[in-house]
């Protein structure tokens, strides 16, 4: 799924930002109740969730980035 | 009674002289003090010495009074709290409200701005390694 987050990311660059989580070496993970890799959270730009994915699927996953570019 | 022909002392039921058989007039039942008639108050009953059948238990007894008469209610509407609309649209409201309320502050609890990269939205990607 790497690449294709970072497809997205080239995408949708100045309007959704991708900040990458190691999970065994962050603990916002717990924080964030995740559980299953690979997790996909969008914040809003208050930082309020607006969308969880988990698992790989790429056409979710672009549309939850065209859901943040329309939450910006 | 004395009667006034023999002057003897007669029974005070007695019409007549015990003694001498004259007429013996009993005097007037003297005038009772209380409200006029047609006032307010007591209302018109027997005269003295007349009785009537009973009406109804007696008052000590507690029975049923009749009807009593309500004072008009300012609200309008008639009829108690629980048949009108109004309470239950107010309730329904206000459990609107507190839901709404819990969640945006559940949402709003949630939110972490520090995790947001430039003030944009933020996609956290959340891997592991292994």
């Amino acid at each position: 799924m790497a690449p294709i987050v970072d497809g997205l990311e080239s995408r949708y660059a100045g309007q959704v930002v991708v900040k990458r989580i190691d999970a065994h070496a962050d603990p916002s993970a717990g924080q964030y109740g995740v559980s299953a890799y690979p997790t996909y959270i969008f914040l809003d730009s208050t930082g309020a969730e607006i969308e969880r994915q988990v698992g790989g699927n790429p056409a979710r996953l672009e549309a939850g980035f065209q859901k943040a570019a329309a939450a910006h | 009674m004395i009667c006034p022909r023999c002057g003897a002392e007669t029974s005070e039921m007695s019409a007549q002289c015990e003694w001498c058989g004259a007429a013996v007039a009993r005097p007037a039942a003297p005038p009772q003090a209380g409200p006029p008639p047609g006032s307010p108050g007591m209302p018109p009953g027997p005269s003295p010495g007349e009785w009537y059948p009973h009406q109804g238990p007696p008052a000590w007894q507690g029975g049923p009074t009749g009807p009593v008469a309500r004072p008009p209610s300012s609200g309008g509407g008639g009829g108690p709290w629980y048949t009108r609309p109004w309470p239950y649209i107010v309730a329904i409201i206000l459990v609107i409200a507190v839901i709404g309320l819990v969640f945006v502050f559940a949402r709003g609890s949630k939110a972490r701005p520090d995790m947001v990269v430039a003030g944009k939205p933020t996609l956290l990607d959340f891997y592991t390694n292994t």
